[in-house]
């Protein structure tokens, strides 16, 4: 096989991988899917292309059917890089909408604990003041004994 | 301190609104300082009315014995003798009516013992004692309280007496309405104290019907609601319980032996004799304000720090408001900014397809966020709103603590008036402070508690005032003066000084060195005054206790004692505590207020009631003829409950408030009032003799100098005249009013078993002798002056009409006239006059020549007692004190403890 198949055919690998990590790891949409699939076939069609270029390509130039191949390689390499910015934008887009539900959440719990406190706060100061009255009526009840 | 246990039961009653009051606050007392009513205490109080029972909270409420109304039928059906008007009361408990109360006593009898006898024991089970001392408390003027004491005072004694084989120790105290009560109370009172003196009469045992009649009680305390003039209700709620407490009459709890006194068995030897009299207690107290001034001091700290901290809880209540104004805000913020949020990841959510990409888990995880931010945000919307109002209600809160602030801010000016001027009583001194030595003893007050009254105030450089608020009263002889009675100790007080001066002439009265009246019979039984403070504010050669002693038993009392007690809680007080045993309240002689001054009030309102009224202010006996006839000689008719009941009535408007032995002493003041009588009438016989002594010139030497002499001359003797005329009329009332006093005297006498000493009876048939042969010169001279009185004027008279006659006519100017007019008008009324004195000089000898006969009935009365008493060999007071037994009460409570 010569050199230039066995870099067809790690792109077409590279595609291959792309999908089943698409595919298994980061379970993108099935649509989605489909532009990893499309560069693998164009990549594979790439790939078989250039093994039987005296065959299928024969009437066309030396530098016209590696144009082709190139083209058709190029095309099914831009469907996979494709389907790759298409994936880094949508989990771009949910990581923000999660960071501010995230936000929104944390924020609303800080004013609750500072709800909480001031409640708090009021509580002591009613405690304080039932203790200064109970301390006046004590000191009064003290004055009529002595 | 030495602790030791007494087992001498004690029941407290308080019976009738105040009774229970009283009771009500010495339990207080006793809880405050001992923490619990000790275990030989039994509190108990009877009343009618549920209200005032209601109002005793510290008494348990299975010893309150409250009785309610029966119905008039059940009423009647108990007590048969009961007037209908009387059957049921107007008002609260027995509407004041004593006689309702002895009714309410007889449906409730059974009740008011049962609870008594269970009470009594509980306690002997509870200490295994046999020996009790009851004490009653009760109000004279009310209806419950002034009934039932008798009663319950008879019976509980045969109750205990019976039950545990021996006879209770009974002390009283009775509360006297003050002289602005109404007539219903002030009446009240009087009788109740003629049932009480009748009773106290009667020392030796008089068993009717297996009832015992004889005086239950060993001491009587009287205490009046009115101390010269001013109400003393809030003096005797704080001296009772304080005597009580503080003498150890009511240990409260463990008897501490130090600091108390009290040996039953000592008062009730001074007791004896006594019996038949009243007695009284005195309460007077110094006190250095070291508690109103601590409790100043924490005030005046305590203000700055509440005041400082009200102002920062006022800052953050600002704070906490802004706080909630910007959390809503924020809270709004939020709930739109989640809207947009969820918006967002719905529109991601949303978008499809090959060329996007939504990742579910994140969008899930922020929509759980979201939701859960959701529902905390319309939580806290209403925490806020809460917050927001309770805000409000603090700040509310602060303004009452600002008012609260307000009012120790009051506090602290209120004590410090108590303190710079504070309110003192005859019976309560406070040292009054001032502003710099307050603020100065403030620096030093940890040490203040420490010190002791004395060295505070030598510190403050007023030792002197200290010795005169604390030890003056008894080495200068207040004491004596400060009984919670209205009580005169001195015949000197209340009689003209004339009278002293005939009593003292005959010996029966002296005079010490300053004038003061020293007599024999007025002075009281037992005067015992009881120091209480710590050791070190005694000061001995400043007291001069022996010294007091011998004053006081030279003027006032028989006997005298000055207990002091080294009682260590008092370091900033000095209490004196008095007891006047053996009082006599009754009048010193005919004419002559009482001793006891509430007795004037009680009389008057007394004897305000028409017979028909009297009912009312009496108790003891109705529905009871057989005993009452039994003791008083008085016969009943059996069945004839009218009848009967009028009679019981008749026997107690006629009854005295007074010792037989009292009434001899009368006879002195009565013939001292004959003999002073004896020189003012020798002295307006003379006036009438000096009228005759008109100078007439002599009608030959007219001159208009002898005529003026004459015309004043007559113009003197007519004023003279008028005089006489008064004189007579005057002094012939006053012989019939004493004439009537000396024969009630001699009706009281005859009556009498017990003759005066022999050295009285001499100096009385003296004075009898004296006033006899006085009335006898009298006789003669008004005889002979009324024969010759009216010739007398009759010829001075003619001998001016001679010299008018012949004033020659040639001098007649209109002067002269004038001055002929004049005399002639004088001669006529003067003539006129004449006739009347002279008929009013005969007629005295009327009233004299009785008195005469009256003086000599007396000499007779003196003498036939006299004679008659030296053969029963004197029996007496001293034979009477051989009958009695008394309990053996010592509680061995360290005499050497007991003071000097």
């Amino acid at each position: 096989m010569e050199p230039q198949s066995i870099g067809i055919l790690i792109v077409v690998i590279l595609l291959i991988i792309e999908v089943v990590v698409m595919l298994t790891k980061l379970k993108v949409d099935k649509m989605l899917l489909l532009m990893p699939v499309i560069g693998v076939i164009f990549a594979v069609i790439s790939f078989a292309l250039n093994e039987y270029r005296d065959k299928i390509l024969s009437s066309l130039s030396s530098s016209a059917s590696h144009a082709v191949i190139y083209v058709i390689l190029a095309v099914g390499v831009i469907f996979g890089l494709f389907s790759v910015v298409v994936w880094f934008k949508g989990e771009k887009e949910a990581r923000r909408l999660s960071s501010a539900a995230k936000s929104i959440d944390s924020t609303v719990a800080g004013i609750e604990s500072d709800i909480r406190g001031s409640g708090m706060e009021i509580e002591h100061f009613d405690d304080e003041m039932s203790a200064i009255k109970t301390k006046v009526e004590d000191y009064e009840s003290k004055e009529k004994g002595v | 301190m030495e602790k030791g246990e007494d087992t001498v039961n004690r029941i407290v009653i308080g019976i009738g609104g105040q009774g229970g009051t009283i009771v009500n606050n010495i339990l207080r007392m006793l809880k405050f300082k001992a923490g619990k009513a000790p275990k030989n205490e039994e509190f108990l109080i009877i009343d009618t009315d549920q209200a005032s029972a209601n109002a005793c909270s510290e008494v348990e409420e299975r010893k309150k014995i409250i009785l309610s109304r029966p119905d008039t039928i059940l009423m009647k059906n108990t007590n048969r003798w009961l007037p209908d008007p009387y059957l049921s009361a107007a008002g609260a408990g027995c509407g004041q009516h004593r006689i309702y109360g002895r009714a309410m006593y007889n449906v409730h009898r059974e009740r008011i013992f049962s609870a008594i006898g269970s009470a009594a024991s509980e306690l002997r089970n509870r200490t295994g004692g046999k020996d009790f001392f009851i004490l009653m408390v009760c109000a004279f003027g009310g209806g419950t309280g002034s009934s039932m004491l008798l009663d319950v005072a008879i019976d509980i004694r045969d109750w205990i007496s019976k039950q545990f084989g021996s006879e209770p120790v009974m002390f009283g105290i009775g509360i006297l309405p003050s002289s602005k009560e109404s007539v219903l109370p002030t009446g009240n009172a009087l009788g109740t104290m003629k049932e009480l003196h009748f009773l106290m009469s009667h020392t030796e045992d008089i068993i009717i019907d297996d009832k015992n009649y004889s005086n239950p009680f060993k001491l009587f305390f009287l205490l009046g609601r009115d101390l010269q003039g001013q109400n003393r209700d809030e003096e005797l709620e704080r001296a009772i319980p304080r005597f009580l407490l503080d003498l150890g009459f009511l240990p409260g709890g463990t008897v501490e032996t130090k600091g108390k006194w009290l040996d039953l068995n000592d008062l009730q030897n001074r007791a004896r004799g006594y019996e038949n009299r009243f007695d009284s207690l005195g309460y007077y107290e110094c006190v250095f304000p070291t508690e109103k001034l601590f409790l100043y001091y924490d005030i005046e700290d305590e203000i700055p720090v509440v005041r400082q901290r009200l102002v920062e809880i006022e800052a953050k209540i600002s704070d906490i408001r802004g706080k909630i104004d910007s959390q809503r805000g924020e809270l709004e913020r939020f709930e739109g900014r989640i809207k947009d949020v969820q918006r967002e990841i719905d529109s991601y959510e949303s978008a499809a397809g090959m060329f996007t990409h939504v990742n579910a888990a994140a969008t899930t995880d922020a929509k759980a966020k979201l939701d859960r931010a959701r529902k905390k945000l319309s939580g806290l919307k209403e925490e806020v709103f809460d917050l927001e109002i309770r805000a409000s209600d603090t700040e509310e809160e602060k303004r009452l603590a600002e008012r609260n602030l307000e009012r120790l801010e009051a506090l602290k000016n209120k004590l410090f008036r108590e303190i710079t001027s504070p309110l003192n009583t005859r019976s309560y001194h406070q040292i009054e402070l001032s502003e710099e030595e307050i603020r100065g003893l403030k620096r030093s007050r940890e040490d203040l508690k420490n010190l002791s009254f004395f060295e505070i105030m030598k510190n403050l450089d007023r030792e002197e005032e200290y010795f005169r608020w604390t030890h003056s009263p008894i080495n200068e002889g207040d004491v004596i003066f400060n009984p919670m009675v209205n009580y005169r100790h001195s015949i000197g007080n209340a009689m003209t000084s004339k009278y002293i001066d005939v009593l003292h002439d005959y010996g029966f009265l002296t005079l010490d060195a300053q004038g003061n009246v020293v007599n024999e019979e007025e002075k009281f039984g037992h005067f015992i005054a009881v120091l209480s403070t710590r050791a070190d504010n005694f000061d001995d050669a400043r007291l001069g206790g022996g010294a007091f002693k011998s004053m006081v038993t030279e003027r006032f009392t028989k006997d005298a004692d000055v207990l002091k007690l080294d009682t260590p809680a008092r370091a900033h007080s000095f209490a004196m505590y008095t007891l006047m045993i053996g009082v006599q309240p009754w009048a010193p002689g005919p004419g002559l207020p009482p001793r006891l001054r509430e007795l004037e009030w009680l009389e008057k309102a007394y004897s305000a009631s028409d017979f028909s009224k009297l009912p009312r202010h009496h108790s003891l006996f109705y529905g009871t003829p057989k005993p009452f006839s039994e003791i008083t000689g008085v016969p009943y008719t059996p069945g004839a409950e009218e009848k009967n009941r009028d009679m019981v009535t008749n026997y107690w408007r006629d009854y005295e408030i007074i010792e037989p032995e009292a009434i001899w002493n009368n006879v002195p003041v009565v013939l001292a009032q004959c003999l002073k009588m004896f020189d003012d009438l020798l002295t307006g016989l003379d006036m009438a003799e000096d009228i005759k002594n008109v100078r007439v010139p002599d009608p030959e030497s007219y001159s208009i100098a002898n005529l003026t002499m004459l015309v004043h001359g007559f113009e003197n003797a007519s004023k003279s005249m008028e005089k006489v005329k008064r004189w007579t009329k005057e002094a012939e009332r006053g012989f019939v009013l004493l004439k009537n006093e000396l024969d009630e005297l001699i009706f009281k006498l005859k009556g009498m078993e017990r003759a005066p000493a022999e050295d009285k009876a001499e100096k009385m048939l003296r004075m009898i002798d004296d006033s006899s042969r006085n009335m006898e010169i009298l006789l003669d001279r008004i005889e002979d002056l009324s024969n010759r009185f009216s010739d007398d004027i009759k010829s001075v008279i003619e001998k001016a009409m001679g010299f008018l006659g012949r004033i020659p006519s040639d001098e007649t100017t209109s002067s002269v006239i004038r001055h002929i007019t004049k005399a002639e008008s004088e001669i006529s009324k003067l003539r006129e006059d004449s006739m009347k004195a002279a008929k009013g000089i005969k007629e005295m000898g009327g009233p004299l020549a009785m008195m005469l006969s009256s003086l000599k009935e007396l000499k007779k009365i003196t003498e036939s007692v006299g004679s008659e008493a030296e053969t029963k060999g004197g029996e007496g007071r001293k034979g009477k004190k051989k009958g009695v037994e008394l309990p053996d009460l010592s509680l061995n409570m360290g005499r050497g403890e007991e003071g000097e």
